[in-house]
């Protein structure tokens, strides 16, 4: 199917071409197809939510989103980009041109962690695909890498290796602050704002394409993370005179007086995954139970509304019940129908208490996870 | 070959004389081999039993071994039965049982590999009895997709799906339910919407969650979503990375 669509639209192309009439991909024309999708997934389009399955076709200006899930496109040039959980990418512009140097591919890596490898079909140079994140240019001239950019839009690429494990080509990342090429296996560098430079190539070692998500820019690996110190305490040792005083550095904007408007709000699309302390210190926690809040209908007991941090219970209403949403090793998610009343006793791996809701037991919940 | 099979029984609608003849009433045996079957069942009546040739001794199993298989089941009526063992790869399975005390007993792959099927039970009665293990003996038994929606008091659910990729989905409209459930083996998720009083549940996830040693990992393969709106409901869940249940 996709290589009739492929010859079909080579053929309306070169017709286009015969007649001097450069030809576009219009909007409403399919440039690839979804190929895989588990879990929760959506595709933007014209600012409405098309439902998605394997062989949705894909369109220009399209947005593709992840929630608890992933998703392989495969565009018709067989160029393939893979989605990671709760990652968004905007497909810009793409089109084919029977001359590939005529060809354009253009997107917008806006969150989470995607993948892409370029056409093996060679319809687009690759000097005409052109990918962007928050903080970063890509110019690809290698075939395959991945990026994870967080919700402040610094971005972490890594080349990835090609089936021999050699480098798969070479990247140029570049920005306003600076220019950096990776052409090593599992180079990468790390972009922490638009104007400043991206951190030189460092090779990570240990790792493999399946372990690159989402985690890498909470926790970037320790060799990036060394970089970045490093490269950091080189900016603090610059000369700091009168004329290195920047009066337009101030704070304020740091400050968020919607914090708690926010928390007010807190719905389901809170929720934040990458919240998640595997790490916490059983011991440390402190028992909040005797704490009443008020959240709706409910007066709730050892849980608050928002994201709990000893608990990492997420809390919050969803048309009038409490949603009771936690995310460690397993995911368990408990509505609770207004004003009830219930009880939730958990023992886990990283927390262990009680949570109740109205003073009362008419809901029993019993929870036991263990790794 | 495409094979249909269209059954239509009629059991004895006398309340009365139905129950005096309860023990040898309609019966479907079906002993049957081979791919592609559609099957369509529909009982109507009292005592109605499927799978069996004498219900009125020790029941017997019905066998159906194939792939692509399509059933469509339709039983209305008070104390019918279903037992089984299936084998049925790439199949879809479509129950809708009405009435009360109606018991199915299916195995599912006890024989060999029952992939990538798909079921969806309706039942509205009561104290309907449910006891279904699909991959307990060690064949492939991958990609289940089953939905059920009870509306009803007093029915007992046992399900064990020992298999990978299962996704469940629950509607419980009813007083007096009660639900076990094991999900074993790979990605799992169930959800779960509980409508009723006095429900008693108990959900057993195990080897899909990720091991905390590991760092974690972003997503879990264990999801388990509940929805609840009840008095005196009692709900167990255990998540857990391992082969026990306990």
């Amino acid at each position: 199917m996709l290589r009739y669509r492929s010859t079909r639209k080579i053929l309306v192309a070169t017709l286009s071409t015969l007649l001097l009439i450069p030809d576009f991909a219009s909007a409403d024309e399919g440039i690839g197809s979804i190929v895989e999708s588990t879990g929760i997934g959506q595709i933007l389009r014209d600012r409405k939510e098309v439902s998605i399955s394997v062989n949705t076709e894909i369109e220009l200006n399209d947005e593709a989103k992840t929630g608890n899930g992933r998703m392989l496109i495969e565009f018709l040039d067989k160029a393939q980009l893979s989605l990671k959980e709760h990652s968004e990418v905007l497909i810009d512009e793409i089109y084919y041109d029977p001359d590939p140097s005529l060809s354009k591919m253009s997107m917008k890596f806006t969150m989470g962690t995607a993948r892409f490898a370029s056409g093996r079909l060679g319809l687009v140079n690759k000097a005409n695909i052109d990918i962007k994140t928050p903080t970063a240019s890509i110019a690809v001239r290698g075939t395959d890498f991945t990026t994870t950019v967080d919700e402040l839009g610094r971005s972490l690429i890594i080349l990835l290796p090609d089936e021999n494990g050699d480098p798969s080509g070479e990247i140029v990342v570049s920005n306003e602050g600076g220019v950096v090429t990776l052409n090593e296996a599992y180079a990468a560098t790390m972009v922490s704002s638009l104007d400043s430079s991206p951190t030189q190539s460092i090779v990570v070692n240990g790792i493999t394409p399946a372990l690159i998500d989402n985690m890498f820019i909470v926790s970037p690996p320790p060799a990036v993370a060394e970089r970045i110190q490093e490269e950091m305490a080189d900016e603090a040792n610059e000369d700091q005179g009168l004329l290195d005083i920047d009066f337009l550095e101030f704070n304020e904007l740091e400050e968020d007086e919607l914090e708690e408007d926010e928390l007010e709000d807190f719905t389901e699309l809170d929720i934040d995954e990458l919240s998640v302390d595997f790490l916490v210190d059983v011991l440390n926690i402190i028992d909040n139970s005797d704490v009443l809040n008020t959240i709706g209908e409910f007066n709730v007991k050892g849980a608050s509304k928002g994201f709990n941090i000893k608990s990492q219970w997420n809390v919050f209403l969803q048309d009038g019940d409490l949603v009771l949403y936690r995310s460690v090793n397993g995911v368990i998610s408990v509505k609770i129908g207004a004003a009830g009343n219930f009880a939730l006793e958990a023992i886990t791996p990283t927390w262990d208490g009680l949570i109740t809701g109205n003073e009362g037991d008419d809901i029993l919940i019993y929870i036991n996870q263990v790794n | 070959m495409n094979k249909l099979l269209s059954i239509v029984v009629l059991g004895l609608l006398s309340t009365s004389f139905v129950y005096a003849a309860a023990t040898d009433d309609n019966e479907i045996r079906i002993d049957q081999t081979g791919d592609t079957l559609i099957l369509y069942i529909d009982q109507v009546g009292f005592g109605n039993k499927i799978g069996l040739t004498d219900y009125s001794g020790s029941p017997a199993d019905m066998t159906i071994v194939g792939s692509s298989l399509t059933f469509d089941i339709d039983q209305i009526g008070n104390q019918n039965l279903i037992y089984g063992p299936l084998k049925l790869d790439s199949s879809s399975l479509t129950f809708n049982l009405t009435g009360d005390s109606n018991k199915v007993d299916w195995d599912i792959g006890t024989t060999g590999s029952s992939d990538t099927t798909n079921y969806a039970f309706a039942v509205t009665g009561d104290s309907n009895t449910f006891d279904i293990d699909q991959g307990k003996v060690g064949a492939s038994a991958e990609r289940l997709d089953a939905d059920l929606v009870l509306i009803g008091n007093s029915n007992i659910f046992d399900i064990d799906f020992e298999t990978d990729d299962i996704t469940w989905d629950f509607e419980i409209t009813g007083d007096g339910n009660n639900v076990n459930t094991l999900q074993k083996d790979g990605a799992q998720k169930i959800t779960l919407e509980l409508v009723g009083d006095s429900a008693d549940i108990d959900i057993n996830q195990l080897s899909g969650t990720c091991a905390a040693s590991g760092g974690g990992c972003a997503t879990p393969n264990a999801i388990i979503n509940l929805d609840i709106t009840s008095d005196n409901a009692k709900i167990q869940i255990n998540q857990k990375d391992s082969g026990s249940d306990s």
